[in-house]
């Protein structure tokens, strides 16, 4: 899997908060993240998803694979939280229309301790509609597992605020969530 | 009606910012203060800390991941041996596989468990292989059987474990719409089936509904015992563990990389039985933190606002009274409140279901201190002591005991083998032991000991698995260390372990069996548990002494401790009869430095004390005292605890003047002793006082009590108790000081404080007394009918109590006659002062203060029945006793020479009665010049003879 050669000015244009531009991004990232599932997953014979260092990894490939660098590589994270995002509501989308006619039994985790990702994505875009940095705080925790340090490094406040407003983004989306029962 | 949360957004924003600083605890009502509209606070109220979605919300996007995963294309792992069927599920930890694997009866289906970690190192995977053994060993019909382990190819690590078909506790529970009463039937099983794992030293560490499955036909199994600890190295940090744990049911000092001990087991079943009945979970640890932020930290801890789990209004509206304190218990931030074992737990709970009362108690504190204080409460109760003190503070010192064994080894030279083994016995030990005597308890440091010493145990089970000798000692050690740091309730569990390995090993007649015991025995006196402890040493001592083995150190501190228990079940006779045994075989046995032969010398001292044989304790205590302080230098804090029982012996002989300085000096040690606030400087405080109430210095005993309630609030609630205990102290100088009303309402508060904060024990903790000392208070207050029903109560349970003569019989017999000469019945008020001052004579008690009165009674009793002869030598006897007071007991004088002065001015002789009157009147001057009813009335009695002499 190769990313074409235009994939740097896509990300300067993300970086300028153009939303075609993620999109465009998006297929190219998602195919990385499964690449890497799926090798690591050979390699462990488990499901070996860190999040975090999955995310990493993804990102590392795609620069050394195009040449990109960022001045800040705390951006970067933002827009692959971005993709993450989308990654997921995709599966979404693609596991309701198969619906499964059976539960599966889970030994791990209960089906009930999943939040559901179609409906935090509407609320987090009501979020971000009513306050856009609450947005983006509640998106950097919620998909790039960001410390409220690097958050605070992307946003511009300090880490108190960024704890205080993942809070009220928390309880917001909490009450959404809610409200969709 | 739904109403949009983000519609009203604007509304509520505002309201969260200032809601955010309030304690998380404190929300509700803070909401219902400040918002007024209902809707807005209810949308608020359900979206906050309680709310599902929230642990949800902060698991962010791995949540999600496996299921992600789940869709790329399968390629199941393999494993040598098993046949993987198919993917099951994946939790933080491990993804799991249905297999099945060849066995020669046929195939079996078992869970196959990937870790989510390499191991590649060799040493780690020994390690891993061992803890897979050693949790093999686990078996019980509630836990899912661990069947094997191993590593893939790859190097991942795999458990094979009983394959379990079922949904986990709480879907199972919803799915069936199981009422309260069947999912606590549930519940006990996975209590049961904690404890029984915890017997086997093994800590399951991640407990929550996922782990708890329960099969089609209801059966429950626990999965994953212990398997959260395969995944940290030794030397990897804790916090790993941490991250992986969900966080709901992590105990806090787990999440804050804290030692995995049974406590967050205990923990974790009280997060599971709050959400399994009520379906509540508990405040996030961050919001709890953010609290903590706000308020000052040590205002929190100190007003207790912070040790709960939950929401307690919440709590307590969702499980009702009983299930909301069981919950509470079990939830504790701090573990040593918590239950001490998961069988405490279920215990609780099916008393809970057989409605009796419960154990749990609704004001939680640390149990340790409680049973400290309530040791110590008697003994602080002005001169009706009939506990230990202290006992526990006379421990043999490791270090001695260490030497003994070592002389013992080389004496009986043992085999090479079990040299070998000792001599690494020792080395664990020396490690231990300077583990514990570099940390003060208290101190940042001792945290770390705690963690050590649980370590310490895993390893006692896991390296020396094979030498049965070495585990017995290492594991009553690391027990004997955790209930020396302040942690009875932990000690509990090495402990039994330590006593069933000893006795299949080396038998009932073998000294470290009998060590283990007297351990055990230490650890549940502590606990309060007087009874069981009494009888389940007596039987290993007599099981000891029908073998061979006897005239060893461990006999001898075996039967102090055993002579100290009987004397707490008031056996006294038997009580003596054994202490002093245990004294002559110390003094036979052991060499004379030894720190054994001194806890022998204390405990009898002691026991004499308590007996009323203050006489016979005093030269025991002070060669207890000198020794202690050879042996550890004159001020250590252990010589100001000697100093304490021995002031306390002088009190019972009149001997103030030097007990009030010997607590003086004792307070003086304490203050280079202890750099923070401590539970025996408020009794040393208590103790003071005393002294100084007994000298009539009734102000100054009033600011010293009143010094070590201002200590005992520093220390709440742990000091709890002994606040009560002061209270009631003060309460009875104001009884002295004739402001009757408000001694009455003081020791009132005093006695009901003693009843919620002990129970069912305050039976065997100066109930009698203190029911005593109410009824003095009533029958000045001319409440004749409630003092009469209370004095008969005290007076029956003392005589309940002790089998022999006991000071507190004595005393409640001499209120009783109090109470009947008020009445007008002088005949029965004889009868009863005379059965008093029988008993003191019994115990041959001569000079203490409350015999001395009672007799000053008997013979005031009988002058006004006119039995001058009989009431001469009461007088007398008093008034000897009185002279020989020091300092001088000035009123006391005064009251039985002109006492006596009556009896011979009626029988004739005129000059005696001159000679006392003047006694009397020279006395006079003596007492300290402030308030009080003794006072008033010398002044009176002077006046009285003075007008008689003229006359």
């Amino acid at each position: 899997m190769s990313a074409g050669p235009d994939i740097t000015e896509f990300l300067e244009r993300a970086a300028r908060g153009d939303s075609a531009a993620v999109d465009a991004l998006i297929p190219r990232i998602y195919a990385s993240l499964r690449q890497l599932a799926r090798r690591q997953r050979v390699r462990e014979g488990a499901h070996t998803l860190e999040t975090t260092a999955l995310v990493h990894e993804a990102y590392l490939t795609l620069a050394r694979q195009n040449g990109v660098t960022f001045s800040d590589r705390a951006h970067l994270y933002a827009y692959m939280s971005r993709v993450m995002r989308h990654i997921l509501i995709d599966h979404a989308r693609r596991k309701n229309a198969q619906k499964r006619q059976s539960s599966e039994m889970t030994a791990g985790e209960a089906r009930s301790e999943f939040v559901d990702v179609l409906a935090l994505d509407e609320a987090l875009n009501k979020l971000a509609a009513l306050d856009q940095r609450l947005g983006r705080v509640a998106e950097l925790r919620l998909f790039a597992e960001l410390s409220s340090r690097e958050i605070a490094e992307i946003t511009g406040v300090n880490a108190r605020t960024v704890e205080r407003d993942w809070l009220k983004a928390r309880t917001f989306l909490s009450g959404c969530l809610m409200s969709d029962r | 009606m739904i109403v949009d949360f983000a519609q009203r957004w604007h509304e509520i924003e505002p309201l969260l910012d200032r809601l955010f600083d309030v304690p998380a605890a404190e929300r509700t009502d803070w909401l219902r203060g400040q918002c007024e509209a209902a809707t807005l606070r209810a949308l608020v109220t359900q979206a906050l800390d309680n709310a599902p979605d929230i642990e949800m919300l902060e698991r962010g996007v791995a949540q999600w991941l496996p299921a992600l995963a789940d869709d790329l294309p399968d390629t199941l792992p393999s494993v040598s041996g098993y046949r993987v069927l198919r993917f099951v599920g994946a939790g933080g930890m491990a993804s799991v596989f249905e297999a099945e694997r060849e066995l020669p009866g046929g195939s079996q289906t078992v869970a196959l468990k990937l870790l989510r970690i390499d191991v590649h190192d060799p040493d780690e995977r020994r390690r891993f292989l061992r803890e897979q053994r050693i949790l093999a060993r686990l078996q019980h019909p509630h836990i899912a059987q661990l069947l094997d382990a191993g590593f893939t190819s790859a190097g991942t690590p795999f458990l094979a474990l009983e394959f379990v078909s079922g949904d986990n506790l709480i879907a199972h529970c919803e799915r069936r719409g199981l009422g309260a009463r069947e999912r606590l039937a549930l519940f006990i099983d996975v209590c049961a089936a904690v404890e029984h794992a915890h017997r086997n030293l093994i800590v399951h560490r991640d407990l929550k509904p996922g782990n708890v499955l329960v099969s089609a036909d209801g059966c429950v199994k626990l999965v994953d015992f212990g398997i959260a600890k395969l995944l940290t190295g030794e030397g990897e940090e804790t916090r790993t563990e941490a991250r992986r744990l969900t966080r709901t049911y992590a105990a806090p000092e787990q999440l804050a990389g804290g030692a995995a001990t049974t406590a967050i087991d205990v923990y974790a079943l009280g997060v599971l039985l709050a959400e399994l009945l009520g379906g509540v979970r508990p405040l996030r640890a961050d919001d709890r933190a953010i609290d903590a932020a706000v308020v000052d930290h040590d205002t929190v801890d100190r007003a207790g606002v912070d040790t709960r789990a939950f929401d307690d209004a919440t709590l307590r509206r969702k499980l009702g009274p009983d299930l909301h304190a069981i919950v509470c218990q079990a939830t504790q931030l701090d573990p040593i409140r918590r239950y001490a074992t998961a069988a405490a737990l279920r215990d609780d709970i099916e008393r809970h279901l057989e409605g009796k009362p419960l154990r749990a108690r609704a004001d939680t504190f640390s149990y340790r201190v409680l049973t400290f204080a309530k040791r110590h409460a008697l003994a602080v109760a002005a001169g009706a002591a009939s506990t230990a003190i202290l006992v526990g503070a006379t421990t043999v010192s490791l270090h001695e005991t260490h030497l003994a064994h070592r002389a013992a080894q080389n004496v009986r030279a043992q085999a090479l083998v079990a040299e070998a083994e000792a001599q690494r016995a020792d080395a664990v030990k020396s490690f231990l032991e300077g583990l514990f005597e570099s940390a003060s308890p208290g101190t940042k440091t001792s945290e770390t000991a705690e963690e050590l010493l649980a370590r310490g145990r895993e390893r006692a089970d896991r390296d020396f698995a094979m030498q049965p000798a070495l585990r017995v000692e290492i594991l009553a050690l690391v027990g004997d260390l955790e209930r020396r740091s302040g942690h009875p309730d932990r000690a509990q569990q090495p402990l039994e372990a330590a006593a069933a390995l000893a006795k299949a090993q080396f038998g009932a007649t073998d000294r470290r069996t009998l060590h283990v015991e007297y351990l055990i025995a230490k650890e549940a006196d502590e606990l309060g548990r007087v009874r069981d402890a009494t009888s389940r040493l007596q039987s290993a001592v007599e099981a000891f002494d029908s073998g061979p083995n006897r005239g060893s150190q461990e006999e001898v501190q075996a039967l102090a401790w055993l002579a100290g228990l009987n004397e707490r079940i008031g056996e006294s006779a038997k009580a003596i009869d054994v202490g002093a045994n245990a004294l002559a075989l110390a003094r036979r046995v052991l060499p004379n430095d030894s720190n054994a032969l001194t806890e022998a010398i204390l405990n009898l001292g002691w026991i004499f004390t308590d007996a009323g044989h203050a006489d016979r304790a005093e030269p025991l205590l002070r060669e207890a005292l000198a020794r202690k302080r050879s042996q550890l230098g004159a001020r250590h804090a252990d010589v100001a605890d000697v100093m304490t029982i021995l002031s306390w012996a002088l009190n019972r002989r009149g001997r103030y003047g030097q007990s009030e300085q010997l607590m003086r000096d004792a307070l003086d040690i304490d203050a280079s002793a202890y750099t923070r606030p401590h539970p025996h400087v408020t009794w040393h405080l208590n103790d003071l006082a005393n002294v100084l109430a007994l000298e009539g210095k009734l102000g100054e005993a009033s600011a010293f009590y009143a010094k070590s309630i201002a200590l005992d609030r520093a220390l709440a609630p742990a000091a709890a108790l002994t606040e009560a205990v002061s209270l009631g102290n003060l309460a009875r100088i104001r009884f002295s000081q004739g402001a009757y009303a408000e001694a009455e309402v003081g020791f009132r508060d005093a006695i009901e404080r003693k009843q919620r904060l002990l129970g069912a024990d305050y039976g065997d903790n100066g109930r009698n007394y203190d029911r005593a000392c109410l009824a003095e208070i009533l029958i000045e207050r001319g409440r004749f009918d409630e003092a009469r029903m209370l004095v008969d109560e005290a007076l029956a349970e003392a005589r309940r109590r002790h089998r022999d003569a006991h000071p507190d019989i004595a005393f409640a017999l001499t209120v009783e006659a109090r109470l009947m000469a008020a009445l007008g019945n002088r005949e029965a008020a004889a009868v009863r002062a005379g059965e008093a001052v029988a008993t003191y004579t019994a115990l041959a008690d001569r000079g203490s203060d409350k015999a001395t009165r009672a007799r000053l009674l008997f013979g005031e009793i009988l002058q006004s029945l006119d039995r001058d002869d009989e009431a001469k030598p009461q007088f007398e006897s008093a008034l000897a006793a009185a002279r020989a007071i020091e300092p001088n007991a000035a009123a006391l004088i005064v009251r039985a020479a002109t006492d006596l002065a009556r009896v011979d001015d009626s029988l004739g002789d005129k000059a005696a009665a001159h000679r006392l009157r003047a006694e009397a009147e020279a006395s006079l001057a003596g007492i300290p010049s402030e308030q009080s009813t003794e006072r008033d009335a010398a002044i009176r009695l002077v006046a009285d003879a003075s007008a008689r002499t003229k006359l």
